[in-house]
């Protein structure tokens, strides 16, 4: 993006350019693109502040030091925002890429001089990376959340504080624009990759510039020609695999897992005699007979047939189909490949093409703001009619059926007459008669949010505040409310399911609605959440809340998640103040909880669950968010390992080798073939891995520690979870920030195992 | 202003079978009753043919005192066939103008037989009530009796919808005649939980599994264990038996018999069973969670409101709407039973808000409801004229080729007891039987000419002396030629349904003043104004979106900048596609504009999820009662109906300024641009103006679009023109006074 496009917005605000005349720098007041009309002057940081015509329509342009923002030395940036004018912007840049840029400490620097981040790019400029807009506002404008809805306090509720506000406000617009950013400028690693030189220098003249592009072309042919080299014998080798019995009996058998029942699947007939030599019953057809193809009945589970688990069978991702709010099918999303299913009248349309192993239907579809909004609703006939034929389509084709009643929906009495055409019913057992218990589970990662260097927000509690409680429930979260309000607990309402109008008790106390990512933001950002059962249904709340870092207090049981010094237990509102006190005494011990949600509380384990009943094969993980550690002895274990990868459907987004000192080998075929980035980080002892390095790698990597390191991956991973979300002040700190550490924690057995071990094992 | 005296109900000749035994006391036997009663106060004279012989007269006694009942006592038992003979004797017996059936089954050999086709009137309440059913069991039999019946009566608003979206053709014929509570005891004021008694709970109906009858027989002891002492008295006799559990009617009576703390007092006269119900303090009518999707309400809570004591009930959505979500006594299972019941003696406020509740609800189902129903039914189907009728009958008859828009009007007159109606059906806007338009237009005293079309051009060259020759003119037509072909001489007035259209006519044809008048298009409002849905007010609708002067495109950006707002916001459409109509699609700017349009839905996920396609039909009535606003974004209309049907429903309209609106709407709902739009939109439903703003909408377009109105006014123009300068606006600003239509 260029200057001026960044600074488009606000072409009509702006009245004086002023540049910072700070030394040793290139300017870039010239690329800001507006007319002559526009007055323009430069001062030095210190004769700004003392410029008392410093208005609201003035433009600062701040050029940072290389190297300045991403290592977090931010003394002249914060004179500069401190001395700002209300309304005045100041336009920042420098040189340094957007991933390098140490983002806590900048949205930390922003807060405490009330300013808000108003636009963030990626430049197009040699040298110049990046640019910020930010604004000195006295009363933040208003947050919008992941649909552009409000999230922030309706106007006449007082906000919580400026500095909380706008930190929530700043850390939103940041991830939303480094989420559109593609991975060769979000990483240090990849720059120093493509640069091989560190630092990228500005040529001074117009030869030296074209000496430098000479060079840069020459590098990017070899490069080129060496890729266009590994990919012609990457796919001699895939031909070769795709061809091989192996695979395709391990195609054919994932075949066999999609479908919930035993059935008859085609084979090639050289396929049908080696499955039939390993166990398979024949149905039709003879070899003699010589059939283009024939059917074969191949056992679902291979359990079932330990003679055909002799070949490894090849893992495909779940393929999920939703009839749900957004929020449940982003809940999965990262787990399985998730179709988010719209209502119309040709089921067979909604469905074909895509082949769901599970259709999923929640009841929270029915909701205002769903596509689905009145199914289930008695009387209505549309979408009900929609939805059935949906589900008869998919029983037709083998899919699966699983109704979900959300706890906060009542009655949804309109999903009675159509349970019979489930497979599967998850919900309270008290309202639904013969449903199966059942909690969506928490996705660890990218719930994990860096914690700022002065945590705002306190103390919060969560509710939906359901059209459907019962005056019990009403009364009993009015005494939570009564209680939990006088020591610093506030209030902030899930937009997804209620209406905040509906108790008045809690407006005195309300800061807000939360919805979606924004709500995870918030989790990460409460130092307690208190999460009553009677303000929120929802079993997974307790452990969102927990994966964020939070304290939970919370009276509910239910969720049979093991004690853990950050989950503390109530029975009355009135033991709060006394159970607040034990908050302080919580702080640290996030680690534990993170592994107790491991064992078996993650949307892995939930949709694993699900399959477990409806007798479908483990599919579920391993996808393009999974970090997988391992440790590999070899450059030609480093090479299966990839190529293993590559044929189970893993699509990291960047592969990183973080190699013993002294040890080159070579994976760029294999990393070729995944289409994915390669990342070489230099490793020390492993017992004394840069931690910082492999953390920002972790971000949806592939990490593989070259040389015969015999560490724990266990400790490692809660090691680098650990530092990514403690605001340390160490110079690791940076380093880690913006880090969303993953959920898959890899043990370091071989490699093969590791693969294809079912998740929940892992 | 003149006001004119309300016309003379017309008294009818009403024949009632319902497929019940009135030997049984039970909700079917008392819905008998109180018909046969409100039949009788409206005015009419009622037949009432029994289904069984007399055993007791506990139902049958009060009906055969009423002055205007006759009841027909059958030898022995009717089968449906038997019964449908005896309905068809009568009949002959004595023509009457309506047959009141109830019960599917019956209904349908009725309709078979032909014998009362466009006279029948069915009481529909055993049809499959979801879907699920519905697809399973065919709907064969409801489709022959929707065809055979000329009004169908449903319980509630949920039942009529399902039956309109499920069976289109009820649509429009469709309306509710809720239960009614005949109630001869009064409430017994405050003397209820009295300390140092037993709390007494009561049960008055049939006995049968899925009314967790034999549940009820252990809740004293189970209240008796939590410290609360009560006794149950159980009033029926009907026992039914089970066919999955064949034991179910032994143990039923054993418990009746045997159950501590329960009295079982067998089948009472029907005013001893209300005495005994009004001297409890809970009545019962907790159900199996599988009834929970009835689409009908408990007649049963209705009663126990009446009587002064509240009930103990299932949470279905039906009970939700009348008592409010926080209602104290709402149970799914025995243990709730318990818990709210203790919880309501251990707190006499929670009791009594329970008890207010109830008699609030019952209070609108009184018996005179029903009468006004039964009034208004009338009314609609044997209206009468407001001024004196001519002497002799007066022959009309209605040319056209498209009569969708002309049809209600078109049944109204029909239905004139001083009008003879015949219908010159033309092939297209230019094809017709030339012989028969000839000998309609021999036979006609008055001739009304739906769309501006050859048909008009023909009768105006060729009317008769004496003739009428009214021609109504829509705005398709008002961009051809054919209005300059007709002789505006014999034409004695030109009906535009917009002030602003009516001079558009006379400007663009030089049409005299006098022959143009003004009669705007009518809304159903019986048939339109339904409780709204939970969160109607997040859904727009559109109805509607071909051609492009539509400007769906618009209603999309209106949704997408409210979804900024708030993610609740969805469009609901109502219409064919553009490929649906030949006529458009051949237009290559229409294609052009239709391709883009649906590019940028799919192109924008979020968008795409926001808008849901609804089929066209003419469902419109249950459509909209999940509808909150509704769009009119169009280039240009001539009336826009769909957002006066809307209003009748109690949506808020939100309308683009298109030529002439501010002749039709109050600018109150007219807006210049989409930020406008959505601006009034987000700032209604995000507080309590939404509410306010859809009774102002309903109250405006009731007063001036209404069906009746609007047909009264086709009623006289068929004796007289109309004044020329009748309107400059239909709907009324705030604190003016509605022009005269």
């Amino acid at each position: 993006m260029r200057i001026s496009d960044l600074l488009y917005p606000f072409f009509a605000e702006i009245t004086r350019v002023t540049e910072l005349d700070v030394p040793a720098r290139a300017t870039a007041a010239r690329y800001v693109g507006l007319g002559p009309e526009v007055e323009r002057r430069t001062l030095t940081p210190d004769a700004l502040g003392a410029d008392p015509a410093l208005g609201d329509t003035d433009l600062i342009v701040y050029s940072a030091d290389a190297g300045a923002l991403s290592e977090g030395d931010l003394g002249t940036l914060t004179a500069v925002l401190a001395a700002l004018p209300e309304g005045a912007k100041v336009l920042v840049v420098s040189g340094d890429v957007l991933g390098d840029l140490a983002q806590p400490r900048i949205l930390d620097a922003l807060s405490r001089t009330s300013c808000q981040l108003l636009r963030i790019a990626h430049l197009d400029y040699r040298v110049l990376r990046t640019g910020l807009v930010v604004e000195k506002v006295s009363t933040p404008r208003p947050m919008v959340g992941s649909t552009g809805g409000p999230v922030l306090p309706r106007e006449s509720a007082p906000a919580p504080s400026v500095g909380h506000v706008l930190r929530l406000h700043n850390e939103y617009a940041w991830l939303d624009l480094a989420a559109e950013l593609t991975p060769v400028h979000t990483g240090r690693g990849t720059r120093a990759a493509e640069s091989g030189a560190g630092q990228v220098e500005a040529p001074r003249t117009d030869r030296e510039r074209v000496a430098a592009l000479e060079e840069e072309k020459s590098r990017l042919d070899q490069r080129l020609r060496a890729a266009e080299k590994a990919l012609s014998d990457t796919r001699n080798d895939l031909r070769r695999l795709r061809d091989s019995a192996k695979l395709q009996i391990g195609s054919a058998l994932v075949d066999a897992a999609k479908r919930p029942a035993t059935e008859g699947i085609k084979l090639p007939v050289t396929m049908a005699r080696i499955a039939r030599g390993r166990g398979g019953a024949r149905t039709a057809g003879t070899v003699a007979e010589a059939p283009a193809v024939e059917t074969v009945t191949v056992p679902r589970k291979a359990a079932a047939a330990p003679e055909l688990s002799s070949v490894p069978p090849v893992r495909a991702r779940l393929s999920l189909g939703v009839v749900s709010d957004r929020d449940l099918a982003d809940r999965f999303a990262a787990d399985c490949d998730v179709h988010r299913i719209l209502p119309g009248p040709h089921p067979i349309d909604m469905i074909s093409g895509r082949r769901p192993h599970v259709l999923l239907v929640h009841s929270g579809a029915a909701r205002p703001g769903s596509p689905w909004y009145g199914i289930g609703v008695p009387g209505e006939v549309t979408r009900s009619r929609e939805l059935l034929q949906l589900l008869r389509e998919a029983r037709r084709r083998g899919t699966a059926t699983v109704l979900v009643y959300d706890p906060e929906d009542e009655p949804a009495t309109g999903f009675r007459p159509l349970e019979t055409e489930f497979d599967l019913i998850l919900g309270d057992t008290k309202r639904h008669p013969g449903a199966t218990p059942w909690s969506p589970g928490t996705r660890l990662a990218g719930v994990r949010r860096p914690r700022p260097a002065e945590s705002t927000a306190g103390l919060v509690t969560l509710s939906s505040w359901s059209p459907g409680w019962s005056p019990e429930r009403r009364l009993a979260a009015q005494r939570f409310l009564e209680a939990a309000v006088p020591v610093g607990f506030s209030t902030w309402v899930d937009g997804r399911h209620g209406d905040p109008q509906l108790v008045p008790v809690a407006e005195s106390a309300l800061r807000g609605t939360v919805d979606g990512r924004d709500r995870s933001l918030l989790l990460g950002l409460a130092r307690a959440v208190l999460l009553p059962s009677v303000l929120d249904g929802r079993p997974e709340s307790v452990t969102d809340a927990l994966a964020a870092g939070a304290v939970v207090i919370t009276d509910r049981g239910r969720t049979g998640l093991p004690d853990t010094p950050a989950l503390l237990h109530l029975s009355r509102p009135e033991e709060l103040p006394a159970v607040v006190e034990r908050v302080a005494g919580a702080e640290g011990h996030h680690l534990e909880s993170l592994r107790a949600l491991r064992e078996g509380f993650t949307t892995v384990h939930a949709l694993e669950e699900i399959l477990d009943v409806l007798g479908i094969d483990a599919l579920v993980g391993d996808g393009d968010d999974v970090s997988v550690l391992a440790s590999v002895a070899s450059e030609a274990e480093g090479q299966r390992l990839l190529r293993s990868v590559a044929a189970q459907h893993h699509r990291p987004r960047e592969i990183v080798v973080a190699a013993k000192d002294g040890v080159e080998w070579d994976w760029s075929v294999e990393a070729a073939a995944l289409g994915v980035p390669v990342l070489t980080v230099a490793a020390d002892d492993p017992a004394t891995v840069p931690y910082s390095r492999l953390a920002v790698a972790a971000r949806g990597a592939l990490v593989a520690v070259a040389g015969d390191a015999d560490w724990d991956p266990y400790h490692l991973t809660d090691l680098l979870l650990d530092r990514a979300s403690t605001a340390l002040p160490t110079d690791e700190q940076w380093q880690l920030g913006g880090i969303a550490p993953r959920s898959t924690v890899m043990a370091g057995q071989g490699i093969e195992q590791l693969l294809l071990a079912p998740a929940r094992d892992r | 202003m003149m006001v004119e005296a309300p016309a003379p109900m017309r008294h009818l000749r009403v024949l009632l079978y319902a497929d019940v035994n009135l030997n049984y006391l039970d909700g079917s036997a008392i819905w008998l009753q109180s018909v046969t009663e409100a039949l009788d106060t409206v005015g009419h004279h009622v037949t009432v043919l029994l289904k069984n012989p007399v055993v007791t007269d506990r139902i049958t006694g009060p009906l055969s005192r009423l002055a205007n009942v006759e009841l027909v006592e059958p030898p022995s038992r009717l089968d449906h066939a038997a019964a449908t003979a005896r309905l068809k004797a009568l009949d002959a017996k004595q023509r009457v103008d309506v047959l009141l059936v109830r019960g599917l089954a019956l209904a349908e050999t009725v309709a078979e037989s032909g014998a009362f086709d466009g006279r029948m009137w069915s009481y529909i309440t055993d049809l499959p009530q979801h879907v699920t059913e519905a697809e399973d069991a065919g709907l064969e039999t409801v489709r022959r009796v929707v065809a055979s019946s000329s009004a169908l009566l449903c319980q509630t608003d949920d039942l009529r919808g399902f039956l309109e979206q499920t069976v289109p053709a009820a649509s429009g014929k469709a309306h509710v005649l809720g239960p009614a509570v005949p109630v001869n005891t009064a409430p017994r004021g405050d003397e209820h939980l009295v300390p140092g008694r037993p709390a007494k709970l009561v049960y008055a109906g049939k006995f049968a599994r899925s009314w967790r009858t034999l549940e009820m027989c252990g809740l004293p002891v189970a209240l008796r264990e939590r410290g609360v002492e009560t006794e149950l008295t159980m009033l029926g006799d009907k026992i039914n038996a089970d066919p999955d559990d064949p034991g179910y009617a032994d143990r039923m009576r054993s418990a009746l018999e045997t159950a501590l703390g329960v009295s079982w007092l067998g089948g009472v006269p029907r005013a001893e069973a209300m005495e005994r119900v009004a001297a409890a303090d809970f009545g019962l009518a907790w159900r199996a969670p599988d009834l929970d999707a009835s689409l009908e309400l408990s007649t049963k809570l209705l009663e126990y409101g009446a009587l002064g004591i509240p009930a103990v009930l299932n949470p279905t959505p039906a009970h939700v709407d009348l008592l409010g979500w926080d209602y104290p006594l709402f149970v799914r299972d025995a243990e709730d039973v318990v818990d709210a019941v203790a919880a309501c003696v251990a707190d006499p406020n929670r009791y009594h808000l329970a008890r207010k509740r109830c008699q609030q609800a019952s209070a609108g189902f009184a018996a005179s409801r029903a009468v006004e129903t039964l009034r208004a039914l009338t009314d609609r189907y044997f209206p009468t004229r407001t001024a004196a009728p001519s002497r002799r009958t007066t022959k009309v008859v209605v040319a056209g080729h498209d009569l969708k828009f002309f049809s209600r009007l078109m049944e109204y007159l029909g239905a004139l007891p001083d009008v003879e109606l015949r219908v010159d059906k033309w092939k297209g806007l230019t094809k017709n039987d030339p012989r028969q338009t000839a000998r309609l237009s021999r036979w006609a005293d008055v001739v009304i000419c739906e769309w501006l079309g050859r048909n008009a051009v023909w009768y105006s060259h060729n009317k008769r002396r004496g003739q009428r020759l009214i021609v109504r003119l829509h705005r398709a037509e008002l961009y051809t030629d054919l209005p300059r072909e007709i002789d505006i001489d014999a034409v004695d007035q030109i009906v535009c349904v917009s002030p602003h259209y009516a001079a558009l006519a006379r400007e663009k044809f030089g049409w005299p003043d006098e022959k143009v008048t003004v009669v705007p298009n009518w809304v159903d409002g019986e048939s339109l104004r339904r409780r709204k849905r939970a969160g109607a007010r997040f859904r727009l609708g559109m109805v509607g979106i071909v051609p492009h002067r539509k400007r769906f495109d618009l209603g999309l950006e209106v949704v997408r900048k409210l979804r900024t707002v708030d993610s609740r916001f969805t469009l609901a459409v109502k219409s064919k596609m553009p490929w649906d109509y030949n006529w458009v699609w051949r237009e290559a700017e229409e294609r052009r504009h239709a391709q883009e349009t649906f590019d940028r839905l799919s192109s924008d996920p979020d968008l795409a999820s926001a808008v849901t396609f609804d089929g066209f039909g003419p469902d419109i009535g249950a459509w909209l009662r999940g509808i909150g606003f509704m769009l009119s974004t169009s280039d240009d209309e001539s009336f826009h109906l769909s957002p006066a049907e809307a209003m009748a429903s109690g949506a808020v309209p939100v309308i683009r300024n298109w030529p002439g609106a501010e002749t039709i709407y109050d600018p109150y709902w007219i807006h210049g641009s989409v930020d406008e739009m959505v601006r009034a939109i987000a700032d209604r439903a995000a507080g309590p103006g939404w509410d306010a703003d859809a009774e102002r909408a309903a109250h405006q377009v009731l007063s001036a679009f209404d069906l009746p109105t609007v047909a009264a006014t086709w009623a006289d123009l068929l004796e007289h023109n109309l004044p020329t300068d009748r309107l400059t606006r239909h709907l009324s600003a705030p604190g003016e006074v509605a022009g005269g239509v």
